[in-house]
């Protein structure tokens, strides 16, 4: 079961030669969550932004993460349980 | 390449193995080694590509999801994110650039390669068939069917005989046998309406002669264009550099 959420968040990410873009942790509601793995990522242009997206999972669930290139800025955009 | 050329071309389709599925597979681990069906976002969905683990119990692209259900009981169902699907095809094409500039998407999971050029880089149609099916799964985690012929509707068909992770080459002196007893629909292009109008003809296989308006053709299906020897190679044309932005 998907939840979609659209929040923003603080995304510690480690900027990596062979992969670019790599998050590490992201707070949401005031709980800090370590991402174990990034499972897919990528890219969708609207009109003239970039979005990164990132599927990344702690274990329990996966959650998808959007970086907007255009504002530097995070979102939660969905959490489903794995 | 000059489409006017009577030279055999060597031209792959690579054909992505339950795309939409592999790909949603991939974005969740858990869902690995499941039967699962990618649907729209909508209530009253159809199955958009089912799992090969789906696709064991008989679900099939088309099918509504209680039909799905009804077959499949612990079938998974997935909403499709066609943002995933369309940057991994863009990933696709460049990786099949990087063998040949002629490429033509057929589909967001389909291509045809033109790599007749590039067999004196690369090696065979085989060895350069084997490189993308290899770089595929090792870049991108999935995997891709590959059918190499002198044409395009030869090496669509190829594409789909092995799957999934096939690699088939047709030759021109492999078309008797293969396509004698091939249902007329197994080609790409024949669609019902044509498939029926075949059949009124009496033409059901490829092999098949039947009677048409103007008397029996006398000649199987698969030696008419555009399979055989002097057209295969102008078929359709053969792949070209697609437009650029």
């Amino acid at each position: 079961m998907i939840t979609e959420v659209g929040e923003p968040i603080t995304v510690g990410v480690v900027f990596d030669p062979e992969q670019t873009l790599r998050p590490k942790w992201f707070v949401w509601n005031g709980r800090k969550y370590a991402i174990e793995r990034v499972t897919f990522a990528w890219k969708v242009r609207d009109g003239q932004k970039l979005f990164y997206h990132f599927a990344v999972t702690d274990g329990a669930n996966l959650y998808e993460l959007t970086y907007d290139t255009s504002t530097l800025s995070w979102k939660l955009m969905a959490v489903s349980p794995m | 390449m000059s489409s006017g050329s009577d030279r055999l071309h060597t031209i792959l389709h690579i054909d992505m193995d339950a795309f939409f599925a592999s790909v949603e597979q991939r974005v969740n681990p858990a869902l690995r080694g499941k039967p699962i069906a990618v649907c729209g976002a909508n209530a009253r969905t159809v199955v958009l590509t089912a799992s090969y683990e789906a696709r064991a119990h008989g679900v099939k692209t088309g099918m509504t999801v209680p039909e799905a259900r009804a077959i499949c009981r612990n079938l998974i169902v997935v909403p499709g994110d066609h943002t995933r699907y369309t940057d991994v095809s863009r990933r696709l094409l460049a990786i099949y650039q990087d063998y040949t500039p002629l490429v033509e998407v057929f589909s967001v999971d389909e291509a045809f390669l033109d790599i007749t050029a590039s067999l004196i880089l690369f090696g065979s149609g085989e060895a350069i068939a084997a490189a993308l099916k290899h770089r595929i799964r090792r870049e991108m985690g999935l995997s891709a069917s590959v059918g190499i012929a002198p044409n395009k509707i030869l090496s669509k068909l190829g594409s789909g005989l092995e799957k999934p992770d096939g690699l088939v080459r047709i030759e021109l002196r492999d078309i008797p046998m293969l396509l004698e007893d091939l249902p007329v629909k197994e080609l790409c292009g024949i669609g019902p309406n044509l498939e029926r109008a075949l059949a009124e003809m009496g033409i059901r296989t490829c092999g098949g002669t039947g009677k048409g308006k103007h008397g029996t053709t006398g000649r199987p299906l698969w030696d008419h264009r555009p399979l055989s020897e002097n057209h295969g190679a102008r078929t359709g044309r053969p792949p070209r550099r697609p437009d650029r932005e």
